[in-house]
């Protein structure tokens, strides 16, 4: 990987705002590297099984239109588990549990909010 | 190829379903090999039964277990130990002895690709407004199958829908001349008021002149129509398939299984189909 770590001079207000668009600059060049780097390999975005079809494909081909049927309206058999993910929230932890029967429509969702755990603070 | 229409090939046999073989003998087990598993199959069983038996599904159109072979799908066409570096096809072929059936090969993948850019070539664009979609043989296959990008669709004369009978309306350009309504009729209802007409890739399904398909059995064309061809006249434009529910339901008409089919907004009875009807 390739990049330079951004440093300020003077410290003030301005300089750590120019900073941050530096660390975004840096942080976009080693987005692309990673992407160059990345071995190629077959996946379900890359076969089509997962992937919506362009749009003029929808309306002009046969294959398009099926595709797009067997996608939103009975939707990607996703095997049958469970997951818990989660990802950065404005105040904390934002979590997804999601259960799947293996059928096109999950089995059921559950959405952990960032606030829910804040809530046990709270004298009940 | 297409007006071979209805080659008897199959029943025979007393119990026997008609895609099961003629064999004098009573059935009996034998293994055979269905892509390295081993498989206890029916010696009556062709290929594509052999297979279901463990799960792999051979795609196919043309074939259906209560009727005579007819070949015109090509979907079906498999590797087997007795013909190395050829394809046979799984509706016509049985099973024998130790007979090993490979099913996942590049050749057979590359077949079934090839015959689905056929099937779909003049096929319309209308998912959108066909009743079939949603329990769609064409569209299940198609996603099964292919995974190329989409190839050029030829706009085939437009054909415009014909009513065939009190029951059954007949789009041609949907039909994929599988000949299933072709066969049973004959063989099932026995009482033949459908044809192929015309040849090659003009072929059509049709009526005899001043003879409607008024027979007692025609809805069940529409039932074993894989494609949005032959359609109901009570169900067609009324409801789309994902939005309505399946229960299962007993006929007051005859001794069968029924599947009930509820819309769930207005709760209104859509249609009665017979259990299992569609394979």
């Amino acid at each position: 990987m390739d990049f330079e770590v951004p440093l300020g001079s003077r410290g003030d207000t301005y300089d750590r705002y120019v900073l941050r668009l530096q660390e975004i600059r840096q942080s976009h060049r080693i987005l692309l590297q990673a992407l160059d780097q990345m071995p190629p390999a077959r996946s379900s975005s890359t076969t089509g099984a997962t992937r919506s079809r362009p749009r003029r494909n929808v309306f002009g081909s046969i294959e398009g239109v099926m595709a797009h049927f067997k996608l939103i309206m009975e939707g990607i058999h996703v095997p049958a588990g469970e997951v818990y993910v989660y990802t950065e929230g404005a105040n904390g932890e934002l979590g997804f549990h999601i259960v799947s029967n293996g059928k096109g429509k999950p089995y059921a969702i559950q959405l952990r909010g960032p606030g829910l755990p804040i809530l046990s603070a709270l004298r009940g | 190829m297409s007006d071979a229409g209805a080659i008897n090939t199959g029943g025979g046999q007393p119990g026997a379903a008609k895609g099961q073989a003629q064999i004098p003998a009573p059935p009996k087990l034998v293994k055979v090999l269905v892509d390295g598993v081993e498989v206890d199959a029916d010696s009556r069983d062709n290929l594509i039964e052999a297979a279901r038996r463990v799960g792999v599904a051979i795609p196919y159109f043309c074939y259906h277990p209560r009727l005579s072979i007819a070949g015109q799908c090509r979907m079906c066409l498999v590797e087997t130990s007795d013909a190395p570096g050829r394809l046979v096809p799984g509706c016509q072929v049985r099973v024998k002895e130790g007979l090993k059936i490979t099913t996942n090969t590049p050749a057979v993948k590359d077949n079934q690709r090839g015959c689905m850019e056929f099937h779909l070539i003049n096929h319309p664009v209308d998912c959108a407004i066909c009743d079939q979609s949603g329990e769609c043989k064409l569209q299940d296959t198609t996603w099964s199958t292919t995974t190329s990008l989409p190839h050029p669709y030829v706009q085939a004369d437009q054909a415009q829908a014909e009513i065939l009978g009190p029951q059954v309306v007949y789009d041609a350009e949907r039909c994929i001349m599988c000949t299933r309504c072709v066969r049973f009729m004959d063989e099932i209802a026995q009482e033949p008021q459908l044809a192929v007409v015309q040849r090659g890739s003009h072929s059509l399904i049709s009526i005899f002149p001043g003879q409607p398909l008024d027979s007692q059995y025609s809805g069940n064309t529409v039932d074993i129509c894989p494609v949005g061809a032959l359609l109901n006249r009570d169900f067609r434009f009324q409801s789309r398939v994902w939005f309505v529910n399946k229960s299962p339901s007993v006929c007051t008409g005859c001794s069968n299984r029924l599947q009930r089919l509820r819309g769930e907004p207005r709760n209104v009875i859509y249609r009665l189909l017979r259990a299992a009807t569609k394979r």
